[in-house]
């Protein structure tokens, strides 16, 4: 319409005056402004009225993204998200001493904040000449970052750089391991895992994977290393172990080490403290294994729990004599050989067995090959190269096969959980991995499993573990003596004692197990180094302390479960 | 009849550009605010880090420990004092039987979840023992 309009203008244009021309020009240019503005505004209504997305322009030029967080290394959490291990910003304290003025005031209140230094040397640090970077203390905390912040010097100056930080310090060091100064792996969960937890980028400056949940439970872990700490100082021992796992699904939920070492700086503690006498350390562990001899015979009908074995004398094979600690010079039932720990009773009844079938069913629960936790401090099992008769009597009750504490919990844990046999491991499952257990191996028959978790209750009831009874857990366990071997022989004063339990015996959840290396005996526990005195009390404590923790009730026991067998126990004193 | 619409016009451009550029200047406005907001949420994701690591620290179980033995004094849970199940805590109002009946409330027959002799006291290594140190230092100093 316009168009037309200037048209017209035009053609009548040749007979107007000058001013005329003016006024329809300016009225052109007028309307070309407003046609450009009505434009403007339209598109702007159109932005505004708008939805985004289903008109033509992208949204995604607006967008203000947050970026991740990056850090050269994830995080190692327990079971239930506690942080174990984590990179951390620390700050560094830098000053340059130019621009100092007071270096005695600044001193003094350095010192106050940094109480490892003192103020001659501070001062010193301060009054250095012809230098303007001096380090005055790396890796801050937070608190004390602020602090110095806010005496508000300008030639006191941070630093920022990252740190492996592991908030509970020794505990579980053994399992997290530590990293070295370049942030690799160097032990434990933090080298087996270092590709998971970090990776390279193309630049070769590292950045953070995906954080690893471990299945520890971090307040179990501490009830441990505090009970096993202290049996290590009560009976002055060299060392211990202790494992806490789960018999369904293999999850080690607390394991212990001692000595251990601080993660935050390996290179405090001597090497020897990073030898982990759970997966790497491996021990004849003695009467524990008798569980396991009596399972297979159970199994195969070898035995029957009613049947009475000779155990009157000492048995002499090839030079060798067997004889009992606990012994009754008697005949005993299945169950007495047991929870008396009888070897000689033990050997009669491997005897009957034979080696190859007692060979194949250790090999059948995984004592004859490595553990299968996910770390590479593992130790191999010491197997005797001619599993004979006289082996495979004294492997019958725990001497001469040597095994890691881990691998007998996993074997332990089989027999008690029905008899299949879970691989045991560090990190946490979830509960679709707990119902592929449902098809793990059974390597017993679910009624021989039952048969031994009456014969390990009735152990700690009637027999040799009976300080490891824990009111209303009602526990199970076995315990274990060895003497150690040594060039020639074995020495009868360096023991290995421990006590394997189970609990809740009648519904079985977990294995807690403990070994003392080369305990003393106390005038409270008369002098006795065994592992029903050293070790079972630890089991004991870890149960009471952390039962509640794993939501386990103590309830009444249902006796009537035990009765049969123990009625097949005579434990008078004669 | 002309004037009027060119003072219209200008009107208009006049009108629809302080438009804009007011709009211009407010996105600018939003925009830095929730550049600001990003800068702020990273910063706190950081914090968050930090402080998720300081609290693991500070409620360590050994921490715990401590600070419970010196000022708390208490000692383990022991089994005599875990009820299994609610059907066994005394004077609980019963949700079954009417309110305002006598046999609302339910009287305890036995308290102890557990039918057994008290536990002997015992020698303990390690965990609570220290607490009951502390209690008999305070006492002697009490007198």
């Amino acid at each position: 319409m316009s168009d037309m309009h200037v048209k017209t203008t035009r053609i009548e244009g040749a007979g107007k005056s000058a001013m005329d021309i003016a006024r329809n020009r300016l009225m052109v240019a007028g309307l070309l402004f407003l046609a450009a503005f009505a434009a403007m505004a339209f598109r702007t209504l159109e932005l505004g009225l708008s939805t985004p997305g289903n008109s033509g322009f992208s949204r995604a030029a607006a967008l203000v993204t947050v970026a991740p967080l990056s850090y050269s290394r994830a995080e190692i959490l327990d079971r239930n998200g506690e942080v174990l291990a984590t990179n951390l910003e620390v700050a560094s304290l830098y000053v340059d001493p130019q621009k100092i003025d007071d270096p005695r005031k600044v001193a003094n209140e350095l010192v106050a904040i940094l109480p490892e230094f003192t103020v001659a040397e501070m001062e010193k640090k301060l009054t250095l000449p012809q230098r303007k970077f001096v380090w005055i203390k790396r890796h801050l905390s937070p608190d004390q970052k602020w602090r110095i912040n806010a005496l508000g010097y300008p030639a006191l100056k941070f630093q920022d750089e990252e740190r492996r930080i592991y908030p509970y310090g020794r505990l579980a060091s053994h399992v997290l391991g530590f990293v070295d100064v370049d942030g690799k792996g160097l032990g434990g969960i933090e080298r087996s895992f270092d590709s998971t937890l970090s990776w390279r980028d193309e630049n070769d400056s590292p950045r953070a994977g995906e954080p690893i949940r471990t299945a520890l439970d971090i307040r179990v872990q501490h009830a441990l290393a505090e009970e096993l700490g202290a049996a290590i100082r009560a009976h002055k021992a060299k060392g211990g172990a202790g494992i806490v796992m789960d018999v369904r699904s293999g999850e080690v939920v607390a394991m212990v080490s001692m000595p251990d070492f601080d993660p935050n700086d390996p290179a405090a503690s001597p090497a020897e403290a990073r030898f982990n006498r759970v997966s790497q350390g491996v021990y004849e562990l003695g009467s524990t294994l008798k569980t396991f001899t009596v399972a297979k015979a159970l199994e195969q009908n070898i035995v029957h729990m009613e049947d009475m074995i000779d155990a009157r004398k000492p048995i002499r094979v090839a030079g060798y004599t067997i004889s009992d600690d606990h012994g009754k010079a008697r005949m005993m039932s299945v169950p007495e050989v047991f929870v008396f720990s009888s070897n000689i009773g033990m050997s009669r009844i491997v005897d009957e067995m034979g080696p190859e079938l007692q060979r194949q069913f250790m090999a059948d629960i995984g004592l004859l090959q490595p553990t299968t936790l996910e770390i590479q401090e593992i130790g191999n099992p010491l197997i005797p190269r001619r599993w004979g008769r006289l082996a495979s009597m004294t492997i019958s009750y725990g001497h001469g096969l040597s095994i890691s504490p881990a691998q007998l919990s996993t074997g332990i844990a089989a027999m008690v959980n029905g008899g299949r046999l879970v691989p045991a491991t560090l990190l946490a499952k979830d509960e679709a991995d707990i119902s592929a257990i449902e098809s793990a191996r059974q390597v017993i028959s679910a009624s021989t499993s039952r048969d031994i978790r009456k014969l390990l209750r009735m152990t700690v009831v009637k027999g040799t573990g009976s300080k490891a009874e824990a009111l209303g857990y009602r526990v199970g366990g076995k315990t274990g003596t060895a003497e150690k071997a040594i060039a020639g022989g074995y020495d009868k004063k360096a023991l290995i004692s421990s006590f394997m339990g189970v609990f809740p015996m009648d519904d079985p959840q977990y294995v807690v197990f403990a070994l003392l290396d080369e305990p003393e005996g106390t005038r409270a526990t008369h002098n006795f180094a065994g592992g029903g005195w050293t070790a079972a009390p630890v089991v004991r404590n870890v149960i009471v302390r952390s039962a509640p923790l794993l939501g386990i009730q103590p309830i009444s026991e249902n006796q009537s479960l035990y009765t049969r067998v123990a009625h097949l126990i005579d434990d008078e004193k004669r | 009849m002309r004037q009027y619409f060119t003072l219209f016009s200008v009107g208009i451009a006049l009108i629809s550009g302080m438009v804009v550029f007011q709009v211009k200047s407010t996105v600018q406005e939003r925009r830095d605010d929730v550049e600001g907001l990003a800068r702020q949420i990273e910063a706190d994701q950081r914090a968050i880090k930090m402080l998720r690591t300081e609290w693991a620290y500070l409620t360590s179980p050994s921490r715990l420990q401590d600070q419970s033995m010196h000022f708390l004094a208490m000692g383990e849970t022991s089994a005599r004092q875990i009820i299994p199940d609610v059907q066994q805590v005394p004077y609980r109002i019963d949700l079954e039987t009417p309110v305002d009946a006598p046999e609302s409330i339910v009287i305890p027959l036995r308290y102890a979840p557990i039918n057994k002799p008290r536990e002997k006291p015992e020698r303990r290594l390690g965990g609570f023992q220290r607490a009951s140190l502390i209690i008999r230092v305070d006492e002697r100093s009490g007198r």
